[in-house]
């Protein structure tokens, strides 16, 4: 059994609108120290899922259907709370977006840290503040910054005080959700450097959330796309990025102005992300897709295996795919 | 080298200094610049370096401290309230934030039209021509004509962008600043928006000073590039300038940074010493000196004026400059 292996997980978030089906049948697994990018605009369902491997998801609003999340061969869904505590943080730990709101502002950094290691570790305080300190100094702050308070640092040293809480107590997985989105470039990529040096140090994996198509290129093993909380394609880094198939993966592609080449005129993707409250009945794509046909709009597409580990979700087989990046 | 085009824009010794409790923060310094018709500026720089309250000082939403700002041959920074009301329907600005920039208690059509009655330009009993006029903005910035009573916390936020664009269109300015437009967007949406500025431009000879922290955005858009530094622009030239010949250690850093859509690139990033300060009581020298991994003793006494290196490209660094 793979390291973290998720079976047809499907969310849903009630709420007065409707029903919001914000992860579809996701299937997706993850080997030891493998990277592994989540790549998918607002709304897909990126954080949802990353809350429920965390089993973090709101309780009163979110409602997890079907599914299992095996770590090591444990169903964490179906872990008592007490045990998913103990997992949670030692073993799986994530890295929250916004390091702004991620930290208590009443407590110092050094505090922060040192409550993270005696939640999983029995170390008396001296302890505890001592790998702390030893926390921050890899992080790249002086551990003399260790009793100062989160205001007093600046945003990009906030996420590596967020970094150093993940990476407390040496966890085996690492969610990072967007950790550089709130970053300037420089800033970002010090922190994923950091990231990346921690992980191979410690053998981590590591699942990016992201919709920065170059962090993923520069970070990552394999890709999942993921549009309206489904699986769009699925490869390795070069499937994806020198194969892509779906015209969704394609759009994205053609969306963004890149720094390596020069295009006079992006080509966007039509349209708007569906509703998640009213969902294409057939292909969630297909009101966005220049290739749709009437079959993409009644019956839902199974992922198809294009070659060897790659997956794709589309009726097309690629064509539309390539006839879309031969644009 | 004079381009046969008129310069619209003149920017001289443009200074904006805050009073905060450390010091004066000198967010703007000495910049001086100017914008050819129809042309895009780009500046870029990070958070905190002084590009929005450029952006700002410039149509006079900021105050600014000393310099001159002159507009088609007049000089901005002299002018008098009245005076200043009638510039601004030539001068526009595009907020980052379409979330927070809109009040949300007016309709599509009420935002869209509150310059128009602000500026005077139809009367009470033009009415039905203003609608009329609404609905042709609206046609231009992509909004569907239904949305016309909504109110922005019903759209999201590509929509509601699209308002504040036309909201700036409304008054058919010459001039807009474009402060982060599309940070805030998805990636399928900027790239909606980014297009519908570029056809705007086209079919309203409009000018942009676009102001963002995104390399890749810039590049795309730009005729030339301002890059800043803690209040002070550091280097200036068209993107073939900068993107294959940067010349100043901190542009060629924040090149380096950018990840590149690639796998079979890789980064060879460049490294600096520390982060960004703020500008607060700042000393003579080289601002940037402190995290340059080639300063010498020279970049932490002198002031680096900016120097045209050939073919408009401009750069403040001792250290090219000495070659």
């Amino acid at each position: 059994m793979a390291f973290l292996e998720i079976n047809k997980i499907n969310i849903d978030y009630v709420t007065e609108d409707g029903v919001v089906e914000a992860v579809n049948d996701i299937d997706l697994s993850l080997k030891e120290g493998e990277s592994l990018g989540l790549v998918g605009e607002t709304g897909a369902g990126k954080t949802t899922l990353a809350k429920c491997i965390m089993r973090i998801l709101p309780e009163r609003t979110a409602r997890i259907n079907s599914g299992e999340i095996f770590y090591k061969g444990t169903d964490l869904l179906k872990l008592e709370p007490e045990k998913m505590r103990e997992i949670r943080g030692s073993e799986i730990a994530m890295i929250f977006q916004d390091p702004m709101t991620a930290l208590n502002p009443v407590l110092t950094v050094g505090e922060q840290i040192a409550e993270a290691v005696q939640n999983h570790q029995k170390v008396d305080d001296a302890e505890a503040m001592k790998k702390a300190e030893e926390m921050l100094e890899l992080v790249g702050i002086p551990a003399a910054r260790s009793s100062e308070y989160p205001h007093q640092f600046s945003g990009g040293m906030r996420q590596r005080v967020v970094i150093a809480i993940a990476l407390a107590c040496n966890p085996k997985l690492l969610i990072a959700d967007e950790p550089t989105t709130a970053l300037d470039v420089t800033i970002q990529a010090q922190v994923l450097e950091m990231i990346q040096k921690l992980r191979t140090q410690m053998k981590s994996s590591l699942i990016l959330i992201t919709h920065d198509l170059g962090l993923v290129a520069q970070n990552c093993e394999s890709v999942a796309v993921i549009y309206a909380g489904e699986i769009v394609e699925y490869g390795t880094v070069h499937d994806i990025f020198k194969d892509m198939k779906h015209p969704y993966t394609v759009g994205l592609f053609t969306s963004i102005p890149k720094i390596n080449e020069d295009v006079k005129r992006l080509t966007p993707i039509p349209g708007n992300t569906p509703d998640p409250v009213h969902l294409p009945k057939g292909c969630k794509f297909c009101t966005r897709c220049a290739y749709a046909t009437e079959k993409c709009q009644n019956e839902h597409p199974e992922l198809y295996q294009s070659s060897e580990g790659h997956f794709v979700r589309c009726f097309l087989k690629g064509q539309g795919g390539e006839k879309y990046g031969k644009q | 080298m004079e381009n046969s085009r008129e310069k619209i824009l003149k920017v001289k010794h443009l200074k904006k200094y805050f009073n905060t409790p450390a010091g004066i923060l000198s967010a703007v310094d000495d910049i001086n610049f100017s914008i050819k018709k129809g042309e895009t500026l780009g500046v870029v720089g990070e958070s905190g370096c002084g590009k929005s309250t450029l952006g700002k000082s410039i149509l006079r939403l900021e105050e600014p401290t000393s310099g001159d700002v002159y507009f088609n041959g007049k000089n901005v920074t002299k002018m008098d309230k009245r005076e200043l009301k009638q510039i601004r329907k030539d001068m526009q600005i595009i907020f980052q934030d379409p979330y927070e920039s809109l009040n949300p208690r007016m309709t599509v059509s009420q935002l869209i039209q509150a310059p128009m009655i602000i500026q005077g330009i139809y009367k009470k009993s033009q009415r039905e021509e203003m609608n009329k006029k609404t609905l042709e903005i609206m046609e231009q910035v992509g909004l569907a004509r239904r949305l016309v009573n909504t109110y922005p916390h019903e759209l999201d936020g590509g929509r509601r962008q699209r308002i504040g664009i036309a909201r700036a269109l409304a008054l058919q300015p010459k001039f807009i600043v474009c402060d982060e437009p599309v940070s805030a967007l998805d990636v399928s949406i900027q790239a909606q928006i980014l297009n519908l500025m570029q056809d705007l431009q086209e079919s309203m000879e409009l000018t942009y000073l676009f102001i963002t922290h995104d390399l890749s955005v810039v590049k795309h858009l730009s005729t030339r590039i301002m890059v800043m530094y803690l209040g002070q622009m550091v280097e200036m030239g068209t993107p073939q300038q900068l993107f294959t010949n940067p010349l100043h250690p901190y542009t060629k850093a924040l090149l380096s940074a950018i990840p590149v859509p690639d796998p079979d690139i890789k980064m060879q990033r460049i490294q600096l010493k520390g982060e960004v300060t703020s500008p607060i009581n700042m000393k003579a020298g080289c601002r940037f000196a402190k995290r340059c991994l080639f300063a010498k003793e020279v970049c932490k006494k002198e002031n680096c004026p900016l120097v045209d290196v050939g073919q408009e490209h401009y750069v403040a660094c001792h250290l090219v400059q000495q070659k």
